[in-house]
């Protein structure tokens, strides 16, 4: 427990008013708890026998008010604890999350490359209300757990310390018993867990191909894959609760034996004239204090184990380095666009590098195109530009000021990237093409719609702009949501464009379209264009020839036609068209 | 899209009681099994009630007449009783925990199973997340309910009325405290609670935002990176997870007033009590033992109680999570399998449209009118702009919507009249965004052929030429992909997806943008192996590359949902239209 609280106690420092208060208003309420028994004690012993000798029933008005009364003030203590703790852990819970979403947003891409969406979620909802819980009712709990049992059995002891002792004999015995099944418990409840996060997975990735899944007819394969987790989940489900179906009759026999135990040993000490018949009501009525502290014992051990096992998850990312600790660089000038590469070697991890001592530099304002096999690393050398991954050895460049210096903000915020795969987000078209500038006016979000050729086409369905997008695009044509993708990035009126094959889902009439647009609007700032299209890379100035991880060639579509064996044998097997065709062409160009 | 597509909210338009007769089936497969549950819960009520009563007894004729035998034969009695109460508490329980624990696992499964019944559409509206919820958090809120309600209602019932009986039975008058007691109680657990209820579906309302949020920010992560917008999304998520905490604020304050009446009232009955027994044992009515059970029941009639207020709280969240459950049950295919559809066949792969007519949403015709034929062994390509219908049009060759006019002929027979799983089972389709799972290249591959061996993988590999690629890959045909393929390159991910495509030996092959991100020697490679893998079978091609559509035997050229030209590249050629200047612009040294 106490790890947990420590790990937080960052978050929890500014509750602590709250958290005391809740500590004190429970101490209160559980030391007067006894106020009762007592009172019950001095009724049954003392004043029925008053009223039975005089008649006189002022002192039982006095008692019987007495307990209404201390019942009036343990409520209101128990509404302020109740109250404080929640406040607490729901504050607590709160501040945590923010924080988690923060880190979340800024841990790298190499964080993201391994993470699985579903572990994550289950940090963020599950782990997250585990540790709400903890701090809500897991604290009092344990608090009162152990305030409760060792109070009772102190005044037991005080009151008939024989008959105490008897029932002291119970203590091992539940000890025991739950040690037992507490260890057993952990191991069903993490077991549950894992099998409730397999079936999780098995659901969202079945989920999210669902499509392939129908395409292949192979519905039933996943029924069978499902059918495994399912029974699995099922068989450790059962396991756990039967284990609870099984410890609470245990305890509640416990406590019964212990009340069979007073009524005999007891009874046995009144009848012999050593106890009074109050105390022994006393006694019985102790046991019935002592039984919620027993009944909740169960719940609340698994509970601390399931919080801390959280807080450990939790805590794992909260520490973890994030993009922020790289960013110590200051410059916040306007891009001029002038890019250099200086031996620059990276690698995903500790695999063997994909881009080996490339060096080359751009100048400003130039268009510059890559062309490579797949997999030879083009969009990861574009991904180095941003920053989202950084370099194992050499520097980068950009206006002579190596990347590092650069504020990330400023640098990010100058960068247009249309992405190879295209994502939106279900927010309506017009969110979409301004969540890089959320201030954006309509015209202006018309206007970069324009240049990217969607604006007819948005135009034309019902609610225009406010056309709300389906989950990652549904419902729009791949080109559609490519297009919406070019737009997104041109409205950020970025210094250097970045276009990672992003036309390839257009047709080439599209294509050339937004080509010409850009072709006006990039004039000046310098575009990185990475293509498989020779009518694409054409319109770059020089082209970059990426072959596995190192740079070819770098120069003019003419002179590569000249010299590079690729690039040759691509435009050869691309230009295969009659010559009507290119004789139209070469006039269409006159 | 348009808004037809916005997430859809499930219909929900059931009553309570066609809901509950919903679960019915369930509950009456574990019958015999429910009703020796409540007869351990009878037996464990009686002894619950019939405790106090033993002790009052030995305390009353034992203790205070200082009797020792009876006090003996008592306690035995109270031992016998302890432990039928431990016998029937232990097997009630671990009955419930099985029927509820069984009746869970039925409905995941028929609801797993159900959804993979469900077509296109339905996933076109409903987004993953939801019917995620579905699985987890709604059948989740049944188990609470079932595993701690489903004994309650009668047990809880029959236990206050027992206490009260005994109650009755032991001193009439003094039970005139009740009068007092109940109302206040009732007023309390059913006032407050359903108060609670509501201040708890409002939590669970935002706690969906809140998570809704989360999940697509993690999704898009790379999208805000490359933007910036981390400070904005920051704030975005601070305001929902403020909106959250600003209800969860007006919620456990009520959970405070609940606990503090309960504790208040629970005291002040004992006070009553006490009052009360005084002034009848003044007037000698009642003996102290009577006044020592009085207490013991007044308080454990609290419990109870609390049980059924939980009980009904949850028993009114389980009823909101079944409607949910069950309007997805509800949900039917649009795409429906004849009762006497064909399952015995093997395609030859000709395939016909007459005269095509299709849209998503009524106000929007995407396809008006398409009529082509295409023989067994041919390679039909389909050229157009964005958001012509191309894709459109292969959906409909793998039948994942119905025409809505018109006909789809496969083998001259209505698409309609074969077994689905059966005619896909002989198709395979690479679409436009590759699909890529977490698990091995070769699991991912050999997803098409379930019983396919890793011999067969490697067979379609080398003969699509991408074995080397996958053989430089960290762990080979082991290397495990991340989650939608995260640690390869867009291209090779394409080529995943073509071997998961070839596995399956299809007689009609859909390629719908399938290799816009290859390069044009691994096209040309690929294109090579599908020439004489796919020999006397049907291919469709969609692509945007004059080097992929060229060989086509026939080519189809779309506009706005209508087919201008039909042809061969050189028929195509010799007319001045579209495909013409879709050569134009295609064409290396335009431009
Ligand atoms: N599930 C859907 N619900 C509603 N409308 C849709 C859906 N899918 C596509 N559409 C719409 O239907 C039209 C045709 O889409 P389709 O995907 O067939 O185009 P396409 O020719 O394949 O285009 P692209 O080349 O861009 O992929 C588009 O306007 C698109 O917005
Ligand atoms: N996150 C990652 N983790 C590990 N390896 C990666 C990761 N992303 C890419 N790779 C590997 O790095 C190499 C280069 O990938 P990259 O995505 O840069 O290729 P590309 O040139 O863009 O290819 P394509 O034309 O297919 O898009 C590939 O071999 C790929 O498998
Ligand atoms: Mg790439
Ligand atoms: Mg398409």
């Amino acid at each position: 427990m106490l790890k947990i609280l420590k790990t937080f106690e960052e978050y929890s420092r500014p509750y602590r008013g709250a958290f005391i208060l809740a500590n004190t208003c429970m101490v209160i309420m559980d030391l007067t708890s006894y106020l009762l028994p007592v009172l019950i004690k001095y009724a049954t012993d003392t004043v029925f026998d008053h009223v039975t000798k005089t008649g006189d029933l002022k002192i039982l008005y006095i008692v019987g008010s007495a307990i209404i009364i201390s019942g009036v003030v343990r409520g209101l203590l128990s509404h302020f604890m109740i109250r404080s703790y929640w406040y607490v852990g729901e504050s607590v819970v709160k501040d945590i999350r923010n924080s988690l979403y923060e880190k979340l947003q800024h841990l790298g891409a190499s964080f993201y490359a391994k993470a699985r969406t579903g572990d994550l979620m289950s940090r963020l909802t599950t782990d997250i209300q585990l540790i709400r819980n903890f701090y809500a009712f897991g604290v009092e709990h344990r608090l009162r757990i152990v305030l409760i049992s060792v109070t009772i059995l102190l005044i037991m002891l005080y009151q008939n310390w024989r008959l105490a002792l008897i029932v002291y004999i119970f203590l091992p015995i539940v000890y025991f018993v739950i040690v037992y099944f507490s260890s057993k418990l952990q191991k069903a409840v993490m077991r549950k867990h894992e099998s409730a996060g397999a079936l999780n997975s098995t659901l969202q990735e079945n989920l999210t191909g669902i499509r392939i899944v129908k395409a292949f007819a192979v519905e039933d394969e996943q029924k069978k894959i499902f059918e495994k987790s399912n029974l699995r989940l099922f068989n450790a489900d059962l396991v756990v609760t039967t284990l609870q179906a099984h410890l609470n009759p245990l305890l509640q026999l416990t406590g019964g034996a212990g009340t069979l135990v007073i009524l005999i040993y007891g009874g046995y000490q009144v009848i012999h004239g050593s106890m009074t018949l109050g105390t022994l009501i006393g006694f019985m009525t102790y046991l019935m204090i002592i039984r919620f502290p027993l009944f909740i014992l169960a719940f609340n051990t698994s509970l601390v184990n399931l919080a801390e096992g959280a807080s450990k998850r939790i805590n794992e990312i909260l520490i973890m380095e994030d993009q922020r600790e790289n960013d110590k660089g200051t410059v916040t000038n306007r891009i001029k666009g002038k890019l250099e590469f200086q031996n620059v070697t990276f690698a995903y991890g500790d695999k063997k590098p994909v881009l080996r001592d490339l060096s080359f530099s751009i100048r400003e304002g130039e268009r510059v195109a890559l062309f490579g096999l797949n997999g030879s690393g083009k969009s990861s050398l574009i991904s180095l530009i941003p920053r989202f991954y950084c370099p194992d050895s050499g520097k980068i460049l950009l206006d002579e000021t190596p990347l590092p210096e650069w504020s990330l903000e400023a640098l990010r915020l100058q960068i247009g990237t249309v992405l190879q795969e295209t994502f939106l987000f279900s927010m309506t078209i017009g969110e979409n093409i301004a969540f890089g500038r959320p201030d954006a006016s309509l015209q202006q979000i018309k206007e970069a719609a324009a240049s990217a050729q969607i604006d007819i086409f948005i135009e034309s369905l019902p609610d225009g702009y406010d056309t709300y997008v389906g989950e990652s695009g549904s419902g729009l044509s791949g080109g559609q949501r490519q297009r919406i993708a070019i737009a997104r990035a041109l409205l950020q009126n970025p210094r250097i464009l970045i276009l990672d094959d992003c036309t390839s889902s257009l047709d080439p009439q599209t294509e050339r379209n937004i080509q010409n647009e850009l072709r006006s609007l990039m004039s000046g700032r310098t575009t990185l264009i990475i293509a498989q299209r020779i009518s694409t890379l054409r319109l770059a100035d020089r082209i970059i020839v990426l072959d596995r991880g190192m740079i070819q060639d770098f120069d003019s579509h003419e002179n590569l036609l000249k010299k590079n064996e690729l690039y040759k044998a691509t435009y050869e097997t691309q230009m295969v068209c009659s010559e009507s065709i290119i004789e139209d062409s070469l006039s269409m160009r006159s | 899209m348009k808004e037809k597509n916005k997430p859809a909210n499930i219909k929900t338009d059931k009553t309570a009681l066609r809901l509950l007769s919903r679960l019915f089936p369930y509950i009456k497969t574990n019958a015999a099994g429910i009703a020796i549950m409540y007869l351990f819960s009878l037996i464990n009520v009686a002894a619950t009630i019939a405790l106090p009563f033993l002790i009052q007894k030995g305390i009353d004729y034992g203790i205070a007449l200082k009797d020792i035998d009876y006090l003996v034969k008592i306690s035995a009695i109270t031992a016998i009783v302890l432990f039928f109460q431990f016998f029937s508490f232990r097997y009630q329980g671990r009955l419930m925990m099985k029927i509820g624990n069984r009746i869970l696992y039925y409905i995941r499964r028929d609801l797993f199973n159900h959804i993979q019944g469900l077509s296109f559409r339905f996933f076109d509206k409903n987004r993953t997340g939801n019917i995620m919820t579905r699985l987890t958090v709604d059948v989740q809120v049944l188990e609470e309910l079932l595993m701690t309600g489903l004994d309650t209602v009668l047990v809880d019932v029959i236990m206050i009325a027992g206490i009260i009986g005994a109650m009755l039975l032991l001193d009439l008058k003094l039970s005139l405290v009740l009068l007092f007691i109940l109302p206040l109680l009732v007023m309390i657990v059913f006032g407050l609670q359903s108060r609670i209820v509501r201040a708890a579906r409002g939590i669970q309302g935002r706690l969906s935002s809140v998570n809704a949020f989360l999940n697509e920010s993690l999704s898009g992560v790379m999208v805000t990176r490359s933007f910036a917008r981390e400070k904005r999304n920051i704030k975005l998520f601070e305001s929902y997870n403020g909106n959250y905490y600003k209800n969860t604020r007006k919620f456990y304050p009520l959970h405070a007033y609940f606990w503090q009446s309960v504790i208040m009232l629970n005291t002040a009955s004992a006070g009553l009590v006490i009052i009360g027994g005084g002034l009848l044992i003044k007037s000698g009515q009642v003996t102290i033992g009577v006044v020592a059970a009085f207490l013991t029941y007044v308080t454990q009639l609290f419990q109870p109680m609390q049980k059924i207020s939980n009980m009904l709280n949850q028993l009114s969240r389980a009823y909101a999570s079944c409607e949910r459950i069950f309007a997805i049950m509800d949900e039917k295919s649009d795409i429906v399998e004849k009762a006497n559809s064909i399952s015995d066949f093997q395609l030859t792969g000709d395939v016909t449209f007459k005269d095509v007519r299709f849209h998503y949403n009524p106000e929007e015709p995407i396809l008006k009118g398409i009529s082509f034929d295409a023989q067994a062994g041919e390679t039909v390509a389909i050229v157009g702009h964005t958001g012509s219908g191309k894709s459109t049009i292969v959906h409909l060759v793998s039948r994942f919507y119905d025409v809505t006019d018109g006909a789809v002929l496969i083998d001259s027979i209505d698409i309609r009249d074969y077994s689905i799983a059966a005619y896909r089972r002989q198709t395979a389709v690479v679409m436009q965004e590759p699909q890529i799972f977490s698990g091995s290249v070769y699991e991912n591959i050999s997803f098409s052929v379930p019983d396919s061996t890793i011999d067969d993988v490697t067979a379609v590999c080398k003969q699509l030429g991408i074995h080397e690629m996958i053989i430089g890959f960290p762990d080979g045909y082991d290397t495990l992909m991340g989650e939608r393929g995260a640690n390869i390159s867009i291209g090779q991910k394409q080529l995943l997806a073509f071997a998961r495509a070839m596995l399956r030996d299809p007689r009609i092959l859909i390629l719908d943008e399938a290799s816009a991100y290859l390069d044009t020697r691994t096209e040309t490679m690929v294109q090579k192996a599908l020439a004489s893998i796919m020999k006397g079978r049907t291919t469709f091609v969609i692509a945007h590359r004059l080097s992929t559509i060229r060989n086509a035997n026939k080519i189809i050229v779309l506009d706005k949902g209508v087919i201008t030209d039909i042809g061969s590249h050189e028929e195509l050629l010799k007319k001045e239209g579209i495909y013409k200047n879709f050569l134009r612009q295609n064409n290396p040294i335009a431009g």
